[in-house]
């Protein structure tokens, strides 16, 4: 997960990277937290554009594949920004700002969607969002038959996934959208490795069941 | 990563699909402009973080409240009166009625109702007499033989006397 894609790209920052072997982002939030230290607040504002730029993408999608709803997942993906930049004094410098940003992020989007719960108590859903993003992602792809092939993978695909349980989701997520390491997922969600790999072979054996019965 | 190690060829083409499919469908639904006014916004509320909270102000004082329209000062007037008034006929035809009527009024109807003239039992004034045979009862209770072994552990605690 360390060192993708680099949205600033100064010969400076490129040369910190390398040294510390840290990534850009566990740099720029080392940055961050010395201007907050000294007290710049809006030098430490303007810098952490660059960061949010960095992850933002990223920060989307797995928040996008968990909540499955998009303003949600711009909400999730807000709090978790604006609750780094606020507790970015208790980063340590030593550890990944990668995982300490994506344990913040898991966190806000279960926030989100025990929100969601509650407000679905007492409101009944207006769309199948999941139908739409079908149409949407189907519409991608160039050939008619492809197109649908595509739209009938993804839509097992999709419905397999939104049937594991809420702990296989999410590592499964972490493990195919945002391509985290086992142990990455474990610094992120307070599991052992151990466990995130036994939630990992679960979901991929529930999903190859699925897929098996359907073919 | 686990998908890489997974032999089944069916399976990794499945979880390849996923990926790419989920990464579109995400993007899709934020392209680069939505990218930016979400970013613009975190940093709007990264100021007003900063901020101290506002105070909101109480509303300033209601001198120039003035009733609705249509409604008259004449009629409030008016309305105030006839209440004084409807009060004050109440009241003395409470006292020119006789005193039978008005026991008769009050007193409960069917078979517990008495002929004008005796006195009138009203029903929680009758749960005195109830109330009375129960303390006799527990009286009785207290000073009983098998009762009075217990007075000694009574003395023991805190007696709480009622003023």
């Amino acid at each position: 997960m360390a060192g993708r894609s680099v949205v600033d790209s100064g010969a400076p920052l490129r040369d910190r990277v390398a040294e510390a072997q840290l990534s850009p982002a566990s740099v720029i939030a080392t940055e961050i937290k010395g201007l907050v230290v000294r007290g710049e607040r809006d030098q430490a504002r303007e810098r952490f554009g660059a960061l949010v730029a960095l992850l933002q993408r990223r920060a989307l999608r797995v928040a996008f594949q968990y909540l499955r709803n998009a303003d949600d997942a711009d909400e999730a993906v807000q709090d978790a920004f604006v609750k780094v930049f606020l507790h970015i004094e208790q980063y340590r410098e030593d550890l990944s700002f990668d995982v300490w940003f994506t344990r913040i992020l898991v966190n806000a989007s279960l926030d989100r969607l025990k929100a969601r719960t509650r407000q679905q108590r007492f409101i009944a859903p207006m769309a199948d969002d999941d139908e739409r993003s079908v149409e949407r992602v189907a519409a991608t792809e160039a050939s008619t038959e492809r197109r649908l092939l595509a739209r009938e993978r993804w839509a097992q695909v999709t419905e397999a996934v939104a049937g594991l349980p809420d702990r296989q989701r999410l590592v499964f997520t972490l493990s195919q959208v945002d391509e985290q390491t086992p142990a990455e997922i474990a610094a992120a969600t307070g599991m052992s490795a151990a466990t995130v790999r036994v939630h990992l072979f679960r979901a991929l054996r529930k999903l190859r069941g699925i897929l098996g019965e359907q073919a | 990563m686990i998908r890489r190690e997974d032999p089944d060829p069916p399976l990794a083409d499945a979880l390849d699909a996923f990926r790419a499919a989920a990464c579109a469908e995400a993007d899709a639904h934020f392209d680069d402009r939505a990218l930016e006014v979400q970013r613009q916004r975190i940093l709007q509320r990264l100021v007003q973080a900063g901020q101290p909270a506002r105070v909101l102000r109480f509303p300033g004082a209601i001198a120039g409240f003035r009733p609705a329209a249509g409604i008259s000062r004449r009629w409030i007037s008016a309305a105030a009166a006839a209440g004084l008034l409807v009060g004050l006929i109440t009241g003395q035809l409470l006292h020119v009625m006789p005193g039978d009527a008005w026991v008769h009024r009050v007193a409960p109807r069917g078979p517990q109702s008495v002929p004008a003239g005796r006195m009138v039992v009203v029903p929680a004034l009758a749960a005195t007499d109830a109330d009375n045979a129960l303390l006799d009862a527990i009286d009785v209770a207290v000073t009983s033989r098998g009762a009075s072994d217990l007075r000694a552990f009574d003395d023991l605690t805190f007696a709480y006397e009622p003023r």
